[in-house]
């Protein structure tokens, strides 16, 4: 199971995810961050409770990082895999993405 | 008034034969009635011929009168037996004259309208039958005063003869049509109702059909709910608009509906009766003239009710309602069938909502998790699940205890095209040897003490889906040609019993095992294990896969922290160097173990790992949790190493938070409380 929680706020798209990042529920928050993505600003997602992530969650987490999203994660697991890629892709600069309008 | 009296005998006999020929081959009433008007209105003087027929339903007499040969008979007349002279003529089997109508008081409905919109002053009726059946009556009249003779009387009871033959024979002819229609009607409507259409498109179509033989102008179709009020099931209407308040469920009180429920015959109501019917008044003033209400009957029960409603004067027939109480009852069944096959798919989406449900808690229950690592071991594995995974396939898996053979098989069930299947599981060690195979296969009632009841096997419930055999190395060796039959042929017969049951199952097997030695000391059949052993699937150790450790390591503390409540946040780094290095006989399970207890243990944000069965020349032998100057020495060693390698910084994908699996937050705590800044770098 997935729970997706998009919040819009005037300086940044915020994506809260919690359950597996698994299988299917990958495609899902695919859908969800392409939406977030469209909008002008920021776009921040944390793995709040996030108990698995499989090799597609892995590739995802690792596209939307080389694009720009920022990633954060509470747990030592999901924080130890975020770091892993954050590392192995480090983000575009912010200054790509401008403010939202309000 | 007939001219043939003062004619010849030869007039007479050719006007008789020239009726004959005329009436021969008219195929309907008023053509009939010409044909007849046209040969003998050179031997008869009249202004109007008609014939009146009894309508048996009502008692009534139908009068089909015509003033002129080609002209449209009128038919709107229409009256009880015993006030209309032709329902005497008919009944007493007499002929009648009424030579001046001004002066006739017995039938005054009658004389009134014939007087008033007619003009007649002299009637003359005879009776029209036939050998076999009296069907009404035959009459002339006209507007100048008449006086026939008996022989006059006599020549038109031989015409009247003649003409019933004919009129019997169209009679027979238009009922014939009649059924035919009816019963092709009531084909097509039953076509309309296997045809799988939505109420709101069906209904319309039924509609239509009913219409080709019973004329109406709304039809509505009601379903009797729990509470006894009629939900409208659908409705179609040719004429207003109807209704804004059918369309949610009403009280059928004052409604004929009413008592076509509690009665459960069909009801007719109109004019005057729908007086009796307070709640229709709406409905009359619509212009609505008559109702007619079946029940919707089925295994005795009325559940709901099909009606249609006129706003025509026509008369509904005994045939009408007849006719409607058939489409009724297949309606019934239709509708019976669809609500039926409409609570069992709610009930199988129910069902299948409920198994993934109860799935995610034997999972949860089971402690069963996902495959985790990231090393190349594991992605060997992962790579021939997926290889594997959608292919049919028997697969044999191999490994020692502990390493996630189950979670493996239940990847391969999920990765596959049987994903919607049940996934279902035997540990054949687990089972008696004695009940295996009852379990496996089911058995009959009474085929063994204790078998009270049918059951059904694993190998049944598994059906369209994945059986994994768990321990298959457990399997008695009886047990195995009949195993070896179900996984080959996929067919089986339960205990105690003689139907052989087909299934569409995929195998899956596992054990910690040699197979082959056990195929070579005769403790396993090799023709089982070749069956099994399509395509083997090894899983490695944990110590094959020491990569793994740190992340199944953090995975577990994640879980069970969570599981607890608790928020662990740091796992001490000599802690992993020291899981790293251990050989773990027990793998993945006695990993999971290790890392419970140590959450349990743990009071505060750092796992408190304790490892008893390591060796003692471990730095993780020693207890994190019993020397905490030396935890707080190695853990800020660590930390300024880590904001050594991150050049100082603390936050960011790059900074020595990212680098320790630590928030940021998290981090400038620790350092205030080690007492560390940023310059170690």
């Amino acid at each position: 199971m997935i729970r997706i929680f998009t919040a819009n706020d005037p300086m940044a798209v915020r994506v809260t995810v919690d359950g597996q990042l698994v299988d299917d529920y990958v495609d899902a928050l695919n859908a969800c961050m392409s939406q977030a993505m469209s909008q002008p600003g920021q776009v921040q997602l944390f793995l709040r409770d996030v108990s698995h992530i499989d090799e597609r969650g892995r590739s995802l987490l690792a596209q939307l990082a080389s694009t720009g999203v920022k990633l954060s994660a509470a747990g030592v697991y999901s924080a130890y895999i975020v770091s892993e890629i954050c590392r192995e892709h480090p983000r575009e600069p912010e200054a790509e993405r401008g403010p939202r309008q309000p | 008034m007939i001219r043939t009296v003062a004619a010849s005998s030869s007039e007479i006999l050719e006007a008789v034969l020239a009726l004959s020929r005329s009436i021969a081959g008219r195929t309907d009433l008023p053509a009939l009635l010409s044909g007849v008007a046209e040969s003998l209105s050179r031997v008869v003087t009249f202004d109007h011929v008609g014939l009146v027929l009894h309508d048996a339903s009502e008692n009534a007499m139908q009068g089909h009168i015509l003033n002129a040969p080609g002209n449209p008979a009128i038919e709107n007349l229409r009256l009880p037996v015993d006030e209309d002279p032709a329902g005497w003529v008919w009944l007493n089997q007499t002929p009648l004259v009424i030579p001046r109508l001004d002066s006739e008081t017995r039938w005054p409905r009658f004389v009134g309208r014939a007087r008033r919109e007619f003009g007649i002053t002299t009637t003359i009726l005879v009776p029209l039958t036939t050998g076999e059946s009296r069907m009404g009556a035959f009459g002339f009249s006209s507007v100048a005063p008449l006086d026939p003779s008996p022989a006059e009387i006599a020549f038109l009871e031989r015409v009247a003869s003649e003409f019933a033959v004919a009129v019997e024979s169209f009679l027979a002819k238009q009922a014939a049509a009649r059924e035919r229609d009816r019963l092709r009607a009531l084909f097509d409507i039953t076509n309309a109702l296997v045809s799988k259409l939505t109420p709101n498109k069906l209904f319309p179509a039924i509609s239509e059909q009913l219409s080709r033989v019973i004329k109406h102008d709304f039809a509505l179709l009601t379903l009797r709910n729990d509470s006894g009020r009629l939900e409208p099931y659908a409705l179609h209407s040719t004429g207003p608009e109807l209704f804004e308040e059918l369309k949610e469920p009403f009280d059928p009180a004052g409604m004929p509906a009413a008592d076509v429920l509690a009665i459960g015959r069909p009801i007719v109501a109109r004019d005057t009766d729908l007086d009796r019917y307070p709640a229709m008044r709406r409905f009359v003033a619509l212009g609505f003239k008559s109702i007619c209400s079946a029940p919707l009957i089925t295994r005795d029960r009325v559940f709901g009710t099909l009606a249609l409603s006129r706003m025509s004067d026509l008369e509904w027939t005994r045939d009408d309602v007849e006719f409607l109480s058939q489409v009724a009852g297949q309606v019934s069944i239709a509708v019976d069938n669809s609500l039926a096959y409409r609570e069992l798919s709610e009930m199988k989406e129910r069902l299948a909502t409920e198994k993934l449900y109860l799935e995610d808690e034997i999972r949860l229950d089971h402690n069963i998790g996902n495959m985790v690592g990231q090393g190349p071991a594991f992605h060997s594995v992962l790579k021939s699940v997926q290889i594997v995974a959608p292919t049919d396939s028997t697969v044999l898996i191999l490994g020692e205890t502990g390493t996630g053979k189950e979670l493996v098989a239940r990847a391969i069930h999920e990765m596959g095209g049987r994903k919607k299947g049940s996934f279902v599981k035997v540990n054949c060690a687990a089972i008696p040897a004695s009940l295996l195979e009852s379990e496996l296969f089911g058995h009959e009632k009474g085929s063994f003490t204790g078998a009270s009841a049918q059951r059904i096997g694993r190998f049944e419930l598994a059906h369209q889906g994945t059986l994994f055999l768990d321990e298959i190395g457990e399997m008695p060796l009886e047990l195995q040609p009949k195993l070896l039959r179900a996984i080959q042929d996929q067919e089986f017969e339960r205990v105690g019993g003689t139907r052989t049951i087909r299934t569409d199952v995929r195998f899956l097997a596992a054990t910690n095992r040699d197979l082959k030695a056990m195929v070579d000391e005769n403790k396993f059949r090799a023709d089982l294990y070749y069956r099994l052993h399509v395509f083997p699937l090894r899983v490695p150790p944990l110590r094959e896969r020491r990569e793994d450790i740190p992340l199944l390591t953090r995975y577990f503390v994640q879980k069970h922290a969570q599981k607890m409540g608790r928020t662990i946040d740091t796992i001490p780094a000599p802690a992993l160097e020291a899981l790293t290095r251990y050989d773990w006989p027990g793998n993945i399970r006695e990993l999971q173990n290790l890392i419970e207890r140590s959450v349990i243990l743990t009071t505060g944000n750092t796992l408190n790992i304790t490892l008893p069965e390591l060796p003692e020349n471990t730095p993780a032998a020693h207890p994190a949790g019993s020397s905490p100057g030396a935890t707080h020495i190695a853990e800020r060693e660590r930390i300024i190493k880590a904001l050594e390698e991150a050049k100082g910084q603390v936050g960011g994908p790059n900074g020595a938070a990212a680098r320790l699996g630590l928030r940021r937050t998290t981090l400038q705590s620790r350092m205030r409380k080690l007492k560390i800044s940023r310059q170690y770098h």
